[in-house]
């Protein structure tokens, strides 16, 4: 990723509009959100609310955000969508009146631009319901943006019409690859053992590429990328 | 945590749930290593990839002057086999390397020079390396065999006590020191490289072996993956970020995660707690291992035999207290520990105090106390006298073995007048020790009581005496009156807050968080 690119990352985009707002704000806050509910839904549930709650809480959260459509500046210092979601959530939370509101389900409130869906059929795959909340919510934020990465880099092969063999190799971006396995692929892609090893290179290469756009989606300096990406597969580990 | 769902390269526990059957820790990974070392690294885990060590029996060809007993292990990019030297009758352990190695343009050259580099080693606490050559494609080690587990299975088998450790790490010390003064940097201290022997010996293995391995030259034709060589957990940072500017202080960084891990149990990841935070190790202990782990090169230990003395320090003085906690259960997590529950139930500020060693009292701001209230003595003794010698008139001639009694009046006031400032420094430097003590002493309430009652007492009769000044005898300023004294109250109560914070906000702050 170029810096010229980065001046136009989402997260900038929010966070240059900052009080006033602006259409473009909104759209790239919704984008967002869409990207990364899923990580607060199981930071509620684990924070100890019931699945109706944490899922009521959750689109509670987006809304307002959604419709306030500005960051406080508070905030901004943060620097991050990651930290900036959760601090903000953390204090939707704590607020009283967010129980009592929790109650009276769904009155008056402004729809999402996105589905908040199957949040607790997620949830109960989730393998670590010993970790913390914060812990929990880091986690399934970084395999959500290993996801989005996944799923940009598999648009952008579609598009070129090279859909099957994005679906025959994307197992081995994490260089889980062998002789053996490319030659299998090799046979049923019609390639090469040495055509499926530069495929399956470019493949990495551009999967990098998609991940650090995505993660440059969610910062605000471009040299937070690789802090970043450091933090996120620390909090993979456990 | 079970092993078959850990990632066999990154270790990373491999959730269900993960993308596509991916390791999100090593996708993660990539995508660091890309800004690093720029995709023109060239890497082992890719040489080795495919690597399907000999079987027995091919080894057995290779090498006709060995008698290969069994196959022992792998690692990303070697396997190890035992070996007999009929000749000299003795077991040895012989290491290959992949064998797509001797296709890597000027790997041969830089084999034969590391591995001279790595013969010439010869330390007690070093697997030494007998000898190393070339069998067709194969590069290979002929080394010292170590009849014992390593540090990860003594880890996994919780064999392992703290005296225990306590006697290694400074082996370890000993053993890098001597390496880098030969200028050999291991570069891949973890626990998988440090044996124990039978009888107790530490010995480092694989010394240099990562340097070796580590392509680091462009070659484009083979660049397949971006990841930094070695092993994550355990690399300094600027392995990471500078690979080719490490030095042997990325050994001091690693072995302070080996030693955090086999204090706690855990690897220090993200914003890790001091090991006394865990278990109930000596303090003096947090502060090695969190100088090992500093990001900064310049910040760490310079020398492994600096680190060395440290822990040997804390480890055998004071006696009792190291006794105390070699006896204590291994990485015992403070909460459901079996020992130390004194220290425990001294609540928070004692949550830092190495097992067998209780809190001590402060003295200086009892010094302090003492001094206040014989200053207060004083100034009530004055006041009653005067106000005694006023009532009766002129005093009757005092007889002459009074002056001695006045002496020492005049001496208990000269000692009474300078309570107001002794009392204050003696409390505030008793703050100050308490600070610094991280939970040896206590006594803070005492300490902020002493420092804070003179400057109170006088600020609040300086208010007192503006407003005295000012008054009229009249009902309005009686009620004024009550209103300024309420507001001195809650000056004094804003003051005894900001102080009680200041000296308390920071105690045991100064881990990073």
């Amino acid at each position: 990723m170029s810096d010229g690119s980065f001046a136009t990352t989402r997260w900038t985009v929010v966070l240059a509009a900052g009080r006033r707002g602006s259409p473009e704000a909104g759209a790239a806050l919704a984008t967002l959100s869409e990207a990364y509910w899923y990580p607060l839904y199981a930071y509620a549930r684990r924070r100890g609310h019931t699945p109706e709650d944490a899922e009521d809480l959750t689109q509670g959260f987006f809304a307002e955000l959604l419709e306030k459509n500005y960051v406080r500046s508070a905030d901004r210092e943060r620097g991050k969508f990651r930290t900036f979601l959760l601090t903000a959530f953390a204090r939707f939370l704590s607020r009283d009146y967010q129980k009592k509101r929790a109650q009276k389900r769904g009155g008056g409130r402004t729809p999402l631009p996105f589905e908040i869906s199957n949040a607790e059929g997620r949830y109960r795959r989730e393998p670590f319901h010993d970790m913390t909340a914060e812990k929990m919510y880091e986690r399934r934020w970084a395999l959500t943006v290993v996801e989005q990465a996944l799923a940009r880099l598999g648009e952008r092969y579609a598009r070129a019409g090279k859909e099957r063999l994005f679906e025959r190799l994307k197992g081995y971006i994490d260089g889980s690859g062998s002789d053996d396995v490319y030659r299998e692929a090799g046979a049923a892609l019609d390639l090469s053992e040495g055509g499926v090893k530069v495929a399956v290179h470019r493949l990495k290469e551009r999967f990098r590429q998609a991940l650090r756009d995505e993660i440059a989606q969610t910062v605000s300096a471009p040299e937070h990328v690789e802090e970043e990406l450091r933090h996120l597969r620390e909090a993979l580990e456990r | 945590m079970e092993a078959q769902r850990r990632c066999p390269r990154c270790n990373a526990v491999r959730a269900p749930d993960a993308p596509e059957g991916l390791c999100p820790a090593c996708l993660l990974g990539a995508g660091l290593a890309a800004a690093g070392a720029g995709s023109a690294a060239e890497t082992a885990a890719h040489l080795s990839a495919g690597f399907v060590p000999p079987a027995v029996q091919d080894m057995a060809r290779l090498f006709p002057q060995l008698e290969i007993v069994e196959f022992l292990g792998r690692g990303g990019m070697s396997a190890v086999y035992k070996a007999r030297q009929p000749n000299l009758g003795r077991v040895v352990a012989i290491k290959v390397l992949p064998a797509n190695l001797a296709a890597v343009p000027g790997f041969a050259e830089r084999f034969v020079r590391e591995a001279q580099a790595l013969a010439r080693l010869n330390h007690p606490n070093i697997v030494a390396v007998h000898d190393f050559g070339r069998s067709g494609d194969l590069f290979y080690f002929v080394m010292e065999y170590v009849d014992g587990p390593n540090l990860r299975r003594r880890i996994q088998d919780g064999t392992l006590t703290p005296a225990e450790v306590l006697a290694i790490i400074p082996r370890i010390c000993e053993a890098l020191q001597y390496a880098h003064d030969e200028g050999v940097v291991h570069r891949d201290i973890k626990p998988e490289n440090i044996l124990t022997t039978s009888r107790g010996q530490v010995k480092i293995a694989d010394f240099g072996i990562a340097k070796l391995l580590q392509v680091d030259r462009p070659q484009p034709a083979l660049t397949e993956s971006g990841q930094v060589m070695g092993t994550p957990h355990y690399m300094a940072p600027e392995q990471v970020e500078h690979p080719r500017q490490v030095d042997h202080r990325a050994d001091i960084y690693s072995l302070g995660v080996v030693f955090y891990e086999l204090l706690t149990g855990e690897l220090p990841l993200g914003k890790f707690s001091p090991p006394s935070a865990k278990v109930h190790v000596d303090l003096r202990l947090d502060e090695v291992v969190l100088k090992a782990l500093e990001k900064e090169p310049e910040r760490r230990y310079q020398r492994a035999s600096e680190m060395k003395s440290r822990v040997e320090t804390a480890a055998t003085w004071p006696a009792a207290a190291a006794g105390a906690y070699a006896a204590a259960p291994f990485a015992v997590p403070l909460q459901d520990g079996g020992s130390g529950s004194a220290a425990r139930a001294a609540g928070a500020e004692a949550r830092r105090v190495p097992a067998g060693e209780l809190p001590r009292l402060c003295k200086l701001p009892l010094w302090g106390a003492a001094w206040a209230v014989f200053g207060l003595a004083a100034a009530v003794m004055f006041f009653t006298v005067r106000q005694v010698e006023i009532h009766a008139g002129t005093p009757p001639e005092p007889p002459a073995s009074a002056s001695i009694l006045k002496i020492l009046a005049m001496a208990a006031g000269i000692i009474g007048l300078a309570a107001p400032v002794g009392a204050t420094v003696l409390g505030f430097l008793g703050i100050a020790k308490i600070r610094a003590s991280s939970g040896r002493l206590y006594g803070m309430i005492l300490a902020v009581f002493v420092a804070l009652l003179y400057p109170i007492l006088i600020g609040d009769a300086i208010l007192y005496a503006v407003f005295d000044a000012v008054r009229r005898n009249t009902d309005l300023w009686n009620i004024l009156l009550l209103v300024w004294v309420l507001v001195i109250l809650a000056l004094d109560w804003l003051a005894i807050r900001a102080v009680w914070r200041a000296s308390t906000h920071t105690a045991g702050g100064r881990y990073p968080e």
